[in-house]
Order: C-alpha cells, then sequence, then structure tokens
C-alpha cells in the first residue's frame, strides 16, 4: 500500500520540487515542460480508489479523486505548466522548485481525503510560497515575505487547533461539510479565511504577492487563495458568514486597486475583489451558486495568470510597474503582450465570448434564482467595478497611457514582446480564456452539480452589454479623477504595522523605566543601610568607640535586669512567686 | 481660442449624444430580448444599467473618500 504513495500527485510534485534546484538546466526545463502536462493526464486516468496510510491510529486519505477536487487540481497543473514555461526565461532554480512544492500543497489538498493530509500540505504551501515571494528579488521582497509567512502560519495554528478539536472531540477526521457546532467548525474557517485574504487580513495579498518575481507572482495568484476557496466549498457550503465577508472582500478590492498606483498591486487587489464573489457564491451555497463559484475560480485562475504575465513582462522590460513611471503608449512597443493582455482584461470583466462570462453568469442567474436580490445587487455592482481595476483601469495604465517621464520613452524603440517560450505560454493562457468562452459545454461539464447553463441568450448577452457599457462610459468619464498618484493607502495592517508596534514599545518603554526605577530605589535603600551600619560599626561609630569598665558594668547590670524582668513577665515564674511569698508573710 | 471651444463643446455634445444613442438603444433591446426582470420585484427594463450606474458611482464616491481620509506618504511605515 505504502508504495502507492507515489501514485499521489501532491507528492510527486513536492518531491520533485525538492530536487528540482539541483538538477541540470536541460532537465529542469524537461521537468517544467513535461511533468505538469503527464500529471494531468495521469490524474484523469486514475482509476476511482483511495490511497490511504496508516499514521498514529489515524487513516490518512492521500488521495482521494471528487469532481471538484479533479477540476481545480487540473486547473493548478495547468497554471504550473503555464507558469513555469513563463518561469523558465529567468527564475532562479530555488524559485521553480518552491513553486512546484506549492503546486503539489495545492494540488494534493485538492485530492486529498482527510483534515490531517490537508493540514500537512497547507503547511507545505505556506512555506513554500514564502519561499517563492523571498525570491522576488524586489526592495522590500524580504520583510513582506516575513510578515506573509506570519499571516499563514497564524492561520495554519487556527487551522491546526481546530483539527485537534475535531480528533478530541472524536469527530470523523474525512474531509467534507462540517456541522456548525463546537469551536473546531469555527477554528477551521478562521484558519481557512486567512488564506483566502478574507477580512480584517485581506491586505497580505496586496502586501506580498507584488514583492514577488515576474513568474513568482503568477504561481501565487494561482493556488493559495484558490485552494481556500476549494476547501471552503468542500466543508463550508451554505455558511451565511461567508456572504459579509465576501461582499466586503469585493468592495475592498474594487476600492483599494481605484487608489493604487503600482500595476501589479491593482492586479493583486483584483483578486481579492474576485475572490470575494466567489465567498459570497459559497456562503449562498446553491448547486447553481456552488457550480458558479467553481467555475469561477477556475476562470479566474486562467485569466488572472494572463494578466500578471503580462505585468511580469512589463517588469522585465521596463524596470517598473509604478504607473507613475510607465505608459508612454507602451502597446505599440509589445503588440503581442498588449493582445494578450486585453484578452484577459476582456476575460476579467466578462465580455462575452470570454471565460468569465460564462462563470459570472452562473453566479448572478444562481443568485438571482435564490432571490437574493440585494446580494444580486452587489455583486452585479461588483463584477461591473472589474472595469475599474484588472478589466480597463489596469491595461490603460500599463499600455495606453501617456508616458510621465523621459526614461520610459527612451526604451520605447525597439520591440519589448518576449519571445519563444514565454510568449507561448502567456498566448496559451489567453487562449485557453476564449476557448472557455467559446465552448462553455466543455467547462460546465467538469463542474460538480448537475446544472443545464445556457449564457448565450440575447437576453444575457444584453445584459451583460448593458453592464459593460455603463461601467465602461463611468470609466472613461471618471478616470481623471483616478490618475495615479504617490502615496499609500492605510490598510488594515495599519492595525499589525503601526497601533501594536508602538502600544508594544510604550509598553516596553513603561516597563523598562519601572524597572529602572525600582532598581534605583533598591541599590538606594541598600546604601541607606550601609551608612547606617557604617555610622554604627565604622572606625567613629558609637560601637566602634572604647568604652569605661563601669559603664560596662553598668550596662551589663541594666540589660541582666531587664532580662529577668521579661522572663518573669513572660513565664510568670519566679519573682512572681518569690512577691508572692514576701506579701504573704 | 474661441475656435477651440467651439470644437471642444461639438465634440462634448457629439459625446453627449452617442452615450444617450446608446443607453436607448440597450433599453430598447431589452423590450425585444429580456424574456423576464432578473428577480420579480425589479422592472424588466434597463434594470442592469440602473444598477450598475448606482452602484458603481456609490463604489467611486466612496473610493474618493476613502482616498481622502486613508492616502499618507509612500514612507509612512519606513518612518
Amino acid at each position: 500500500m505504502h508504495a502507492n504513495i507515489l501514485l499521489v500527485p501532491g507528492i510527486i510534485l513536492s518531491g520533485v520540487g525538492l530536487v528540482l534546484g539541483l538538477m541540470p538546466t536541460w532537465l529542469r526545463r524537461a521537468c517544467v515542460a513535461l511533468l505538469p502536462p503527464l500529471l494531468l493526464i495521469h490524474i484523469w486516468t486514475l482509476p476511482h480508489t483511495e490511497i490511504n496510510i496508516l499514521w498514529l491510529e489515524h487513516s490518512l486519505t492521500l488521495l482521494r479523486l471528487s469532481s471538484s477536487g479533479m477540476l481545480f487540481a487540473s486547473v493548478f497543473l495547468v497554471a504550473l505548466w503555464g507558469g513555469g514555461l513563463f518561469a523558465l526565461q529567468d527564475a532562479a532554480p530555488r524559485e521553480l522548485g518552491a513553486a512546484f512544492i506549492y503546486a503539489g500543497g495545492a494540488i494534493g489538498i485538492c485530492l486529498c481525503g482527510d483534515w490531517i493530509t490537508l493540514f500537512c500540505f497547507w503547511e507545505l504551501m505556506a512555506l513554500s510560497s514564502t519561499l517563492i515571494v523571498w525570491c522576488g528579488g524586489q526592495p522590500d521582497s524580504k520583510r513582506a515575505g516575513l510578515r506573509y509567512l506570519l499571516i499563514h502560519l497564524a492561520g495554519g495554528v487556527f487551522l491546526l487547533a481546530g483539527i485537534s478539536a475535531l480528533a478530541v472531540t472524536g469527530t470523523s477526521m474525512e474531509l467534507g461539510p462540517l456541522q456548525a457546532e463546537g469551536y473546531a467548525y469555527w477554528f477551521i474557517l478562521a484558519g481557512i479565511l486567512f488564506n483566502a485574504g478574507a477580512p480584517p487580513f485581506s491586505f497580505w495579498v496586496a502586501d506580498a504577492y507584488p514583492q514577488a518575481s515576474p513568474s513568482g507572482m503568477v504561481f501565487l495568484s494561482a493556488f493559495t487563495t484558490k485552494t481556500a476557496v476549494f476547501v471552503l466549498l468542500a466543508a463550508f457550503a451554505g455558511e451565511a458568514l461567508l456572504i459579509p465577508l465576501g461582499i466586503y472582500m469585493a468592495l475592498y478590492g474594487i476600492v483599494y486597486a481605484l487608489l493604487e498606483h503600482d500595476i501589479r498591486r491593482i492586479l493583486a487587489y483584483s483578486i481579492v475583489n474576485q475572490v470575494g464573489f466567489m465567498l459570497v457564491a459559497v456562503g449562498v451555497g446553491t448547486s447553481a451558486t456552488l457550480n458558479g463559484a467553481h467555475a469561477h475560480a477556475a476562470a479566474h485562475i486562467l485569466y488572472k495568470m494572463t494578466l500578471l504575465m503580462g505585468a511580469g513582462t512589463i517588469l522585465r522590460q521596463m524596470g517598473t510597474t509604478s504607473a507613475l513611471k510607465l505608459g508612454g503608449e507602451l502597446w505599440r512597443r509589445m503588440p503581442k503582450t498588449t493582445i494578450c493582455i486585453l484578452i484577459g482584461a476582456a476575460a476579467s470583466m466578462g465580455v462575452p465570448f470570454t471565460s468569465s462570462f460564462i462563470t459570472k453568469s452562473v453566479v448572478l442567474t444562481g443568485l438571482a434564482d435564490a432571490d437574493l436580490g440585494l446580494i444580486w445587487a452587489l455583486m452585479l455592482v461588483c463584477s461591473a467595478a472589474v472595469v475599474f481595476n484588472a478589466g480597463g483601469r489596469f491595461p490603460w495604465l500599463a499600455l495606453f497611457a501617456p508616458a510621465p517621464d523621459s526614461s520610459a520613452k527612451d526604451k520605447l524603440d525597439s520591440n519589448l514582446d518576449p519571445q519563444g517560450i514565454t510568449l507561448g505560454s502567456m498566448v496559451g493562457t489567453a487562449l485557453l480564456c476564449l476557448v472557455f468562452g467559446w465552448v462553455p459545454g466543455w467547462f460546465y461539464q467538469l463542474l460538480p452539480y448537475p446544472g443545464a447553463y445556457h449564457p448565450y441568450s440575447g437576453g444575457h448577452l444584453l445584459e451583460q452589454v448593458q453592464i459593460l457599457a455603463v461601467a465602461g462610459t463611468m470609466f472613461w468619464l471618471t478616470r481623471r479623477y483616478f490618475y495615479p498618484q504617490r502615496g499609500i493607502t492605510l490598510d488594515t495592517d495599519w492595525v499589525l504595522r503601526v497601533a501594536l508596534l508602538q502600544g508594544w514599545m510604550f509598553f516596553q518603554h513603561h516597563l523598562t523605566s519601572s524597572y529602572f526605577r525600582f532598581t534605583q530605589m533598591e541599590v538606594n535603600s541598600r546604601m541607606r543601610s550601609y551608612m547606617l551600619l557604617f555610622s554604627l560599626h565604622g572606625p567613629r561609630g558609637i560601637l566602634a568607640r572604647s568604652w569605661y569598665t563601669g559603664s560596662i558594668a553598668l550596662w551589663v547590670a541594666l540589660i541582666l535586669a531587664s532580662y529577668i524582668l521579661m522572663y518573669n513577665f513572660s513565664a510568670h515564674a519566679p519573682l512572681n512567686t518569690l512577691l508572692r511569698f514576701l506579701l504573704q508573710s | 481660442m474661441q475656435v477651440d471651444n467651439q470644437t471642444q463643446a461639438g465634440s462634448k455634445s457629439r459625446c453627449n449624444f452617442i452615450i444617450w444613442a446608446v443607453a436607448l438603444l440597450l433599453v430598447g433591446g431589452d423590450f425585444i430580448l429580456t424574456p423576464h426582470a432578473p428577480l420579480h420585484h425589479l422592472p424588466q427594463f434597463g434594470i442592469y444599467m440602473l444598477v450598475t450606474l448606482a452602484g458603481v458611482g456609490a463604489a467611486l464616491g466612496l473610493t474618493l473618500a476613502l482616498g481622502q481620509l486613508l492616502r499618507r506618504r509612500e514612507d509612512y511605515y519606513a518612518r
């Protein structure tokens, strides 16, 4: 049975990832190019059996194939393939190795069958994704990676607490819908929500992801938040708390992306926005919205990868992703990248005949069918507002806005499009966005719940055109209010980075000063004691002087008399008896 | 200068005309293509445009307000 462990895709990928950095270049390239598609074939040809091992009296299910897990694992493998090919140009071998371990963790979670195995893969993801951030080579990569690690380790602690509570209470460790009772449920939910970027920790996505390398951010965008969505779908479908959290995340993504000038941070906020959309769908919990969440997660991975590959290409060529330094009609010098970015942007907005059009419609129709008017309206707005981040504002700032400084213009003399396999990976993911949009039937048949969806009805096409026309017009008319500006926008991380830090420094200052005051007091009192002793016993002290013999005899007599008196009063002994005898006689 | 102003005014009125024409076209299209309202208590025609207009407008207003409130220098955390 243990030999079957080598059939588990997550373990295969993690094992290869461990040695990928040590391989010769040709073998590493071969692994990156061939292993993900081979594993894709592998998981679709595996027999529907489980692989279990026994560990500390727990049966760990390392492999269990479910339609939901297969869909997520397949898209993750496509993401690893595309991202790996894109990374071959300039990624460090250790970054590629970390990416394989990271993908192995994500795929391991999708295909495992118990909470303990899930936790092991979960932590593997946290550590390997931190390595990817640290490999970023950006000025703040190390510190951002540390903040990222702290957040994810905190989430891991909550998850472990919940899983331990499951074990202690004798609840089944099988990965599946949890009953909303007991603190195990809430601890596990909190642990998962850390990774989903839910409030109040939504900031970590935009804090850490843009500090990764051009290819690193492609990997990061695909796995962590979507794995969290997968676990929420598996265990917390229909949890009403996810609806307000998702709405907050969707609005948060819109607002913060609009105030941002860095194009990769805009895309990071857009990830939070879209994951919020998925959380609402999971929280509503009807079969239509759950199918929509599955479909939209898959579509989102693909179009966000396309956009991030475009942003990564710009970073590689221009050395910056700040919209304050970019522009200068960059589209003229990178036409192929521009086309890919525009396809990704169209897919993100839900333009007809792209992937997101067929997935968002499933979610919105599901919300309308469940008669959730307010939530439907809010999600409609969040869907439309993508025009203001990944859909419209990102390509406009990156490619079409005029150049603000001469350094950007100087680089516009040559063709800046990537070549060969790097371009191929970007074109491949862009084409997948179109294929899913053109042939939705292929995509819908992968969904776990039964349902018939017909996105290309005249009415639905018109609805989407209405949404896009209004949002696009509003974007164009209001764009001058949202020109990129220097500065940052405070987020909830202010509490951790300023309020708690200053509070700790205040506490530390007062603790230290109290300690010093106490020490000073102790020293002073000790000194005073020494002075007193010195005044009595010192060379001129009263007890050190020479005394007359008569005076000594007097003092001795006095001391003896006082001793006798004290003895008699305390013990009622002989003197009392003597006095009584004298008085009686 | 006067010619420039006239040209600008002309292009602005053309732009307004196009926006209104497209909006009317889309609402008109609803009469033909939309089978029913998305929710039973909502109007059937132009509802997607109205919701988008109101919602995105509110989101933009919120963004401008929060931008005024929360904007800081780039070296805020470094100081």
